[in-house]
């Protein structure tokens, strides 16, 4: 979040405090909590220099006043003559839509969207920068704003004191906490995941698991206050729920899979699965005797159907490539190019 | 042999040196000195920020001489030989007037009725009274003027909670 750009007052962009200004660092900016790295201002052109290669743009929004460093364009720094280039292209000019001069109409756009005089308004994106003890921002992004009735102006001067609001004059919360929906998901493949690893764990019952995820649930109901107590039954309920979608995620990934659909929901973890690296190893070493793939070697999807034919029916794409992957780290197989494997 | 020739001779050189150097360090010198404008009219030029006031506002007299000021109005009239503009606008049933010194924006195309954006320093006049130099003229026509009335409350009202939730532990605000 501290990472993207902001829309900024100038009064704040100026007044960004510097860890330790006396000291220099590279480019870093807060305020308040929130870490600064690029910021978004509109404003007056109150004051302008031209070098060769940049402008500098002294820009004015009413709240402070900020230099912008603009770097100039290579299309802006060849400065044509254009109706020389003009007259040299429209005699080899074949009618209708002259490509050239579309070029030179482009470019001429393109300069007046740079070239700004005092008093007109302007948009710049970019990081903030201390240059002989002032802040400038250097532009990585600029253009002239065309505001005939100052629609945009005010437009940002309503918006962002909302965004300051919301977000900027809070203090920053770190997301490492948070007891969102996604995260406590990811928490709960986490901790399966490293279960199965530690335990060497071969097959399992979703129902041997289900405790490890019961610190995520009890989590829960500090932060959902306003709901009032959570009643046990409903508890349980979002355990159950959360493993399910714990283990759909841990499927999806290939990391756990139904060797036979039954009743009885018995998984097994593919990394932990001697049978499947065996029965995978076995046809590859097979396969690659034949004829036909002892060059190329055999494709993904051909052992994939082999697996499914001999070993069972439920195995993944997703699982049969982290045993491959796997079996191709321990050097039992041998990728001849991608998606082929043979056997070593 | 000749003791006469030879002491003008001594001194004539010694004088030409003494004034080579001088000549020298006069350009050295003269270096210095843009060297060290140069250096501070890069730091000290850009001027202040153009606050945002409402017309009435500012002919009170509760600005100072020298604020950077940002307002609207409508031009009533124009004076070019004495480079004076006069923005009105409207506020409790009573006409409020601005008047702008144009000097620094001249040329311009003056509209008559049509509302404006003047940006520039209060001046105090004997006898125009509060005046604005402009750095900053721009028409604005069609401009909802209720609207940007409020955007300009709605920022006052935002600075003023800010001051209000920080106390006195203010950021420091660096250079300009």
């Amino acid at each position: 979040m501290g990472t993207g750009p902001g829309l900024f007052c100038l009064r704040s962009a100026v007044c960004v405090r510097h860890p330790g200004d006396d000291r220099v660092h590279a480019g870093i900016y807060f305020y308040n909590s929130h870490p600064i790295y690029k910021v978004d201002v509109m404003g007056t052109v109150v004051y302008k220099r031209e070098r060769d290669d940049f402008f500098v743009y002294g820009v004015d929004d009413s709240t402070g006043v900020i230099n912008c460093l603009c770097w100039k364009s290579d299309l802006l720094k060849k400065e044509e003559d254009p109706s020389k280039s003009a007259g040299k292209h429209s005699n080899g000019a074949q009618g209708g839509f002259n490509l050239e001069a579309e070029l030179i109409k482009l470019r001429q756009i393109q300069q007046n969207h740079c070239h700004l005089e005092l008093g007109e308004l302007l948009r710049v994106r970019g990081s903030v920068k201390t240059s002989r003890q002032q802040r400038e921002i250097m532009a990585s992004t600029y253009y002239k704003v065309n505001d005939p009735v100052m629609a945009a102006q005010i437009a940002w001067m309503m918006e962002v004191p909302q965004l300051y609001r919301q977000c900027y004059d809070k203090v920053l919360q770190p997301t490492t906490e948070s007891d969102s929906p996604v995260s406590s998901l990811k928490k709960a493949t986490d901790i399966l995941q490293d279960f199965f690893q530690q335990n060497s764990v071969t097959k399992f019952r979703p129902y041997d698991v289900q405790d490890l995820l019961l610190p995520l649930i009890s989590r829960q109901p500090q932060t959902d206050s306003d709901e009032g107590a959570v009643a046990g039954p409903s508890g349980v309920q979002q355990l159950r729920q959360l493993l399910k979608e714990a283990l759909k995620v841990l499927e999806e990934q290939g990391i756990v899979y139904h060797k036979v659909k039954s009743q009885d929901e018995v998984y097994r973890v593919t990394p932990q699965d001697k049978d499947l690296f065996m029965a995978v190893k076995d046809i590859i070493r097979e396969d690659s005797k034949r004829e036909k793939y002892a060059e190329k070697g055999c494709h993904v999807l051909h052992i994939l159907s082999a697996v499914r034919q001999r070993y069972s029916l439920n195995v993944s794409k997703a699982a049969l490539e982290l045993v491959l992957k796997s079996l191709e780290c321990n050097s039992d197989i041998v990728s001849t190019s991608d998606n082929h494997y043979t056997a070593f | 042999m000749y003791p006469g020739i030879t002491k003008p001779l001594a001194s004539s050189s010694l004088y030409i040196s003494i004034s080579i150097y001088l000549f020298l360090f006069i350009i050295y010198f003269n270096q210095c000195v843009r060297f060290i404008f140069k250096r501070l009219c890069n730091i000290t030029m850009l001027p202040a920020a153009a606050i945002f006031h409402l017309p009435w506002e500012v002919n009170c007299g509760k600005l100072q001489e020298g604020e950077s000021v940002r307002t609207f109005g409508r031009l009533v009239c124009y004076q070019p030989e004495e480079s004076r503009a006069t923005l009105s606008a409207q506020h409790a049933s009573k006409e409020h007037r601005v008047v702008v010194n144009t000097q620094f924006v001249e040329p311009f195309n003056p509209i008559v009725g049509a509302q404006y954006i003047v940006l520039g320093e209060i001046e105090n006049e004997e006898e125009a009274g509060v005046m604005v130099r402009a750095r900053v003229l721009n028409c604005v026509d069609g401009v909802n003027i209720p609207l940007l009335q409020k955007a300009i409350t709605e920022q006052r009202s935002f600075f003023e909670e800010r001051k209000c939730t920080q106390g006195g532990a203010s950021q420091p605000a660096d250079a300009t």
